[in-house]
């Protein structure tokens, strides 16, 4: 079983994934200069940003064309990408180009193509469509904070008042036995008294038995507003009250 | 000639419960995976004859709704993660470094550590029966139902961090298939000389290192609604449950593939050997295997063509999802070019082999059918469509498992299966898996919705659900027979030579079962089919003189086998004790994750300090 | 002697320090031939970064779909331009130091490299700091994970990868602590390389990050 000769080395595969070169000469790009140039490139994109600060279409190809530009740097020079084997260049390659830049172009198209282009255009266009929106009110006053005590089948205390506008945060205690949260509907209470039904409103804090849960939103145009515990039954067996916006 | 195998003197290989715990040999992997995965394939098979049971009669009574729903749950998920992806995974590691005439894995104990993750996600998963309730909204967990305002027990918790931990473990496995494969071949196995069941290993890993990280995401944001009050599936808070589905199939389509790509290459081979010729189209065989990969990650809406998603979306995917039969058809065809004129022996694994390629096709069929979006509009939720992926999933991979387990039981144990009880395996599977999944697309365009835990009499249906009963025992049964076979040819003395069926690839030039090391002499790589062309010569013009390269080392080089460790144990524990400690949550689970993290942090360190091999 | 032998007395060299060993099979490793020539770590550590450009890709798809879903007063409107652009500066600066290091102990300049490391290290601990601070003026001004859809995918989305800074950090501290007790050599410095793979990359993100979050 003794063998003199040694170990026939496997031979790197020609015509397979060749390996370029066995040592890639190690090319020593300027990397301080790469890294100026990614600083002057973002430089420039902060400055796009500022000095034209209502969102325009125009603006968004040409900060993903430098986003690009900055991406291919790094990759090129900091991960060597442009020196080294192809193989990488192959494998990244595949995981960028072929899949996630599709993957997230055809998410955005199936799910909201609009609200993209509209996004900093403030309300309008945004998302749920048709539900009175707080306007920004200077006078609305520092944020509250609510705490509320969730039992079943009851919400203490059962009304709550804040500004338009004002940030309203919720502590919601449960001191009951099952799960409950806290629900403000949408819809004004003269539109749609019992939003339990149709299941309108946001939900801002839950709370499993025992514990505290917390959450936050902005108070509405004013009105009266429904608010309630969407756990299915509840709100029909009474956790439901009235939050009023002057 | 083929069987003049030299072997080294063995020191005495390492025995007793230690040397498995601690393994990194990519065999004793292998083979642990086969085992782990055919407990579960045998529990989801129970799942599955308990669903059949209730369906069997209109009005059953056999399990409550709510059970119904655990059981069908735990079915798909079983089959899906715990049984047919690791059972790929079995085989992967035991033949596909044996193909490639490597001595292991590229990383060895990343091997052992996704062995170890996938033991610990199963469990930790099934647990969920005794600690308050299975998972319960079907294996593709359609949000809002799994969101805590609809789902109130652990049952998701447990399934979404048992997937975590599964999917951590796939991907530990894609990532050491895909640089085993790219390094590790023997001189002369180019890319283009790989045996079609590498091939397919590779693809399917490259398949799964592109698609796990999208239901990873998909499950993080679940969890994040669950425990932190966030919004992302939750409509009354303006979050849409389409995202979920998006992110679910973007996995999910992919997944498919995941599960019968390695089928693809085991039908490949063993269609190869049994005909005794090379494999038909051989370059149109490898390009399928990657067309079919890429054109997977195209398709996924084609799971939501009756969501509302636009009609532009729907031509869209319904396209890419018809472009899949291009190169499955080409498959299809070659594969029957093989057989054709070949000088055929008709075994338990040829007969698996044949039988899938018929039975596939219906499945395939069945396919176009569904991407037709007016046809899916009609049919969708039905069990037209549980007839249609049973046909791909059992009819695909799980015969090619069969087909696979029969030609290299030989291999792996050094006895042979009894071909008469393998023949009665065969046809109990052909007339049993008949009777359940063709029937069930009579009965899904009868009306008939999937998911349903019982139904009235009188809808047309309670024929067809008898006989699909019946044929789920049937083939139970089958199951039942190849259990037996297995157990009493264990039982029996070594009578396996090392090349019984006239084999092709390197895995069957060597001992039967194969030493620690492998190989000791490695012969010359000239085609797809090296040891055919060292035992009838090639047909190729380019052939060197057989010629065997010594791989013992003689003077200088000693062999480097791995080192056992137990740290790949330890840290799939700890990464066990983080997820028990999330699924738990705010109150006493959050005391016990901290410490899940501590003991990665420390395992992992241990597993860095400890050298690899020495 | 036979191949058997050597590889009894390999598997019983007990003994030896802890550096000693990890060097010796950190060696070995790199000078085994590959089919591809490849070293098996740094094509493992590609394949890993390409799969995890799928995982940031869905994150920022979920984000991207869900931008327009909440009022810039509730959400956009309170992130800071000026916070989020040292962020980057400081993210970028800590690649260069990265890349330098690794051409410092290519040129066997040990002590160099060490600094730049450290120097690496302090930058990721700047920007999680920067982070820490844009978090809590978030908080302060009454958005959280949960309060609406912005909250819950902002908050996600960096903080995946705020995480991926913090194991880098880890990654860099532990390569600092290997190069003080000489484990890494001007011939033997691929875990330099392979770090500095992951920091780029987590770079890469932030600059992909910084344009969708903060700019468009």
């Amino acid at each position: 079983m003794e063998h003199g000769h040694a170990v026939s080395n496997p031979k790197t595969d020609p015509g397979d994934f060749v390996a370029e070169e066995k040592r890639i000469e190690k090319a020593q790009p300027n990397y301080i200069a790469v890294f100026v140039i990614l600083g002057v490139l973002t430089a420039i994109e902060v400055g796009i940003t500022t000095l034209f600060p209502d969102k325009t279409v125009g603006t968004v190809p040409i900060l993903l064309f430098l986003t690009v530009a900055k991406g291919l740097l790094v990759i090129l020079f900091y991960m060597h990408l442009k020196f080294d084997n192809r193989i990488y260049s192959i494998f990244f390659g595949a995981g960028i180009l072929a899949l996630a830049v599709p993957f997230v172009i055809s998410m955005i198209f199936l799910m909201s193509p609009p609200q993209l282009i509209s996004a900093r255009g403030g309300t309008e266009g945004g998302g749920g469509g048709g539900e009175a929106r707080p306007t920004p009110n200077p006078n609305a006053g520092p944020p509250i904070t609510v705490k509320i005590g969730a039992t079943e089948f009851q919400f203490t205390p059962d009304a709550l008042t804040a500004n338009s506008g004002q940030v309203v945060r919720v502590e919601l205690t449960n001191t009951g036995s099952v799960e409950h949260n806290f629900v403000v509907a949408d819809k004004p209470a003269s539109q749609d008294p019992q939003p339990w039904v149709t299941r309108d409103g946001k939900l801002i804090a839950k709370a499993q038995a025992g514990t505290t849960g917390k959450g936050g939103f902005t108070a509405p145009a004013s009105g009266d507003y429904v608010f309630y515990c969407n756990v299915p039954g509840h709100a029909e067996a009474g956790m439901h009250g009235i939050f009023s916006v002057k | 000639m083929a069987t003049n195998v030299m072997t080294l003197p063995r020191t005495a290989e390492p025995t007793g419960l230690w040397s498995w715990i601690t393994t990194v040999d990519h065999k004793r992997l292998g083979i642990m995976y086969l085992v782990t995965a055919v407990a579960f394939f045998v529990i989801g098979g129970i799942e599955a004859l308990l669903i059949r049971t209730q369906l069997a009669t209109p009005n059953g009574t056999v399990l409550n709704p709510d059970v119904y729903n655990q059981i069908f749950t735990m079915h798909g998920t079983t089959m899906v993660f715990l049984a047919v992806m690791p059972l790929n995974s079995g085989f992967g590691n035991y033949i596909v470094p044996l193909m490639i005439g490597a001595r292991d894995m590229a990383f060895p104990r990343l091997n052992a550590f996704g062995y170890w993750l996938y033991l610990v996600g199963g469990l930790l998963l099934y647990s969920s029966f005794f600690l308050g309730g299975a998972p319960n909204a079907g294996w593709f967990g359609y949000a809002p139902l799994t969101e805590r305002a609809f789902n109130l027990g652990h049952g998701i918790d447990f399934w979404v961090l048992s997937l975590q931990l599964l999917g951590i473990s796939s991907l530990a496995g894609g990532l050491n298939f895909i640089v085993t494969i790219l390094n590790m071949r023997a001189p002369g196995l180019t890319i283009n000389r790989l045996p079609l069941f590498v091939w397919g290993t590779l693809v399917t890993s490259l398949l799964i290192i592109f698609a796990i990280p999208s239901i990873t995401v998909a499950l993080i944001l679940l969890l994040f609604d669950r425990y932190f009050g966030t919004m992302f599936y939750l409509p009354a808070a303006q979050g849409d449950p389409l995202l979920w589905q998006h992110l679910f199939w973007f996995f999910g389509h992919p997944e498919v593939y995941i599960m019968i790509m390695p089928a693809f290459g085991i039908i490949s081979e063993v269609l190869a050997t049994y005909s005794r010729k090379p494999i038909f189209g051989y370059a149109a065989m490898a390009f399928a295997f990657a067309g079919i990969s890429f054109v997977s990650f195209t398709v996924w809406a084609h799971h939501m063509f009756a969501t509302g998603i636009s009609p532009v979306a729907d031509v869209v995917f319904a396209g890419t999802s018809f472009l899949v039969a291009v190169p499955t058809g080409i498959k299809i065809f070659n594969w029957l070019g093989t057989i054709w004129k070949g000088s055929i022996h008709i075994t338990t694994a040829f007969l698996f082999a044949a039988g899938f390629i018929g039975q596939f096709t219906i499945g395939g069929l069945g396919g176009v059918m569904l991407a037709t979006v007016p046809v899916d509009w009609q049919i969708t939720d039905t069990y037209f469509v549980v007839g249609h992926f049973h046909y791909t999933l059992f009819a695909g991979a799980v015969l090619g498992l069969f087909a696979g387990l029969y030609h290299w039981f030989p291999k792996m144990t050094g006895r042979f299966l009894n071909e008469r009880l393998g023949q009665a395996h065969f046809w109990l599977t052909m007339v049993g898996m008949t009777m359940v999944f063709l029937t069930m697309h009579y009965v899904g365009v009868l009306g008939m919705p999937r998911r349903i835990y019982t139904y009235a009499a009188g809808q047309g249906w309670d024929l067809w659900n008898l006989l699909e009963t019946v044929g789920a025992f049937t083939v139970a049964l089958g199951v039942f027979i190849m259990l037996i076979n297995i157990i009493t040819a264990l039982r029996k003395p070594k009578t396996a030579e090392n090349d019984p069926w006239d084999g092709q690839t390197l895995e069957w030039a060597t001992s039967s079962p194969p030493p620690a090391y492998n190989f000791a002499t490695m012969i010359p790589v000239n085609s797809p089919r090296p040891l055919w062309d060292a035992k009838y010569g090639a047909h190729s013009e380019n052939v060197e003189q057989p010629k065997k390269i010594d791989l013992s080392g003689g003077g200088k080089a000693h062999i480097h086998l791995p080192n056992p460790s137990i740290w790949p144990l330890l840290l799939s524990l700890a990464l066990a004790v983080f997820a028990v400690g999330v699924i738990f949550g705010p109150q006493t689970g959050w005391i016990v994750a901290p410490i899940g993290v501590l003991g990665i942090f420390v395992t992992f360190i241990g597993w860095l300090a400890q050298p690899a091999s020495s | 002697m036979s191949a058997v032998g050597k590889l009894e007395q390999a598997g019983h060299r007990v003994g030896e320090t802890l550096e000693d060993v990890v060097d010796e099979a950190h060696a070995q490793a790199e000078h085994a031939e590959t089919s591809t020539g490849l070293d098996h770590r740094k094509l493992v550590m590609w394949i890993f970064i390409a799969s995890e450009t799928i995982f940031f890709a869905a994150l920022m798809a979920t984000y991207l779909v869900y931008r327009g879903h909440t009022p810039h007063e509730e959400g956009l409107g309170h992130l800071s331009v000026p916070v989020a652009s040292f962020n980057t500066f400081i993210l970028l600066a800590s690649s260069l130091t990265m890349v330098l290091s690794l051409q410092a102990i290519e040129a066997g300049k040990r002590g160099r490299m060490i600094v730049l490391l450290i120097l690496t290290a302090l930058f990721g601990l700047a920007f999680l700091g920067g982070q820490a601070f844009e978090y809590n003026e978030l908080l302060k001004e009454g958005i959280s994970i949960d309060t609406n859809l912005f909250g819950a995918t902002f908050f996600t989305l960096t903080g995946f990868h705020g995480t991926h800074v913090a194991v880098g950090i880890l990654w860099i501290t532990m390569l600092i602590i290997r190069a003080l007790r000489g484990g890494i050599t001007e011939h033997n410095h691929l875990a330099v390389e392979l770090g500095g793979l992951y920091w780029h990359f987590v770079d890469l993100v932030w600059v992909v990050l910084f344009t969708i979050i903060y700019l468009i």
